[in-house]
């Protein structure tokens, strides 16, 4: 289904906002705790991404 | 006989590359947090303020590999020298899977590595720089298993292929994954 949304414009921006609002919705759900928690989350979940992308290197 | 031996030969090997490609990874990772951790210790209020500017370039990025602008993504178009991996069954795998494996010196294609990597930087912290860049390591080695099977050249040359086909998704997914990274790291400092 990705692959399919990336091929169009609106397809991209959809995307984009789908990963902004994950983004707000981390963010506001984590409220209360220090920010550096929730980067930490996000940031492990990059490096799983950086690590399983770089398998496909095109 | 001679085809198990062949192949538990390719397992060990395969096995000293993922573990050099993994230490690799975790020093990269150590030595990028460390490097903060410095920074910190020198300038001790600038982590959120850091942490904002890279949600803007986070944001950036995942436009960029979602196709919706052109950026240019930090790498080197170097490969390891042939002469290097020549000589010496696990050497050689030691060499490449160390070399490729540190991220940096190497071509890189998804701009998810440069702001994994400025992350560890921001969060100066080399427990986290150290299980991240294990973490990293260890799934960027995992494919080497998928070729397990392959006995012909053709059968790798058709694995390259089907790997290849998944790099619009892999794109697309850097991107949203970016998007939010960069969404979370722009708000979170300050509410």
């Amino acid at each position: 289904m990705l692959h399919t949304l990336h091929t169009s414009d609106a397809g991209r921006a959809v995307l984009l906002v789908a990963g902004l609002l994950m983004g707000f919705g981390v963010a506001f759900g984590t409220m209360g705790l220090s920010w550096q928690t929730g980067a930490i989350g996000l940031g492990f979940a990059l490096a799983a991404l950086a690590g399983v992308a770089q398998t496909c290197s095109a | 006989m001679e085809g198990t031996r062949t192949h538990r030969r390719w397992l060990q090997r395969a096995t000293v590359y993922a573990l050099s490609m993994t230490l690799a990874g975790a020093t990269t990772g150590v030595a990028v947090a460390a490097a903060g951790w410095g920074v910190e210790a020198l300038v001790p209020d600038a982590k959120a303020p850091l942490a904002i500017a890279l949600g803007a370039v986070a944001l950036a990025y995942a436009a960029h590999e979602l196709g919706l602008l052109r950026l240019p993504v930090p790498g080197r178009d170097w490969q390891v020298p042939v002469e290097w991996v020549q000589e010496g069954f696990y050497r050689s795998a030691v060499i490449f899977g160390g070399t490729v494996g540190f991220g940096v010196f190497t071509r890189v294609p998804y701009a998810t590595l440069p702001i994994f990597l400025a992350w560890l930087f921001v969060s100066g912290n080399v427990v986290i720089g150290l299980t991240a860049g294990l973490v990293y390591g260890v799934l960027r080695a995992a494919s080497i298993y998928s070729s397990a099977s392959t006995k012909q050249p053709e059968d790798v040359i058709s694995l390259n292929e089907r790997l290849m086909s998944f790099a619009p998704f892999q794109h697309a997914l850097s991107g949203v994954a970016l998007a939010a990274f960069g969404a979370y790291m722009l708000i979170a400092p300050v509410l």
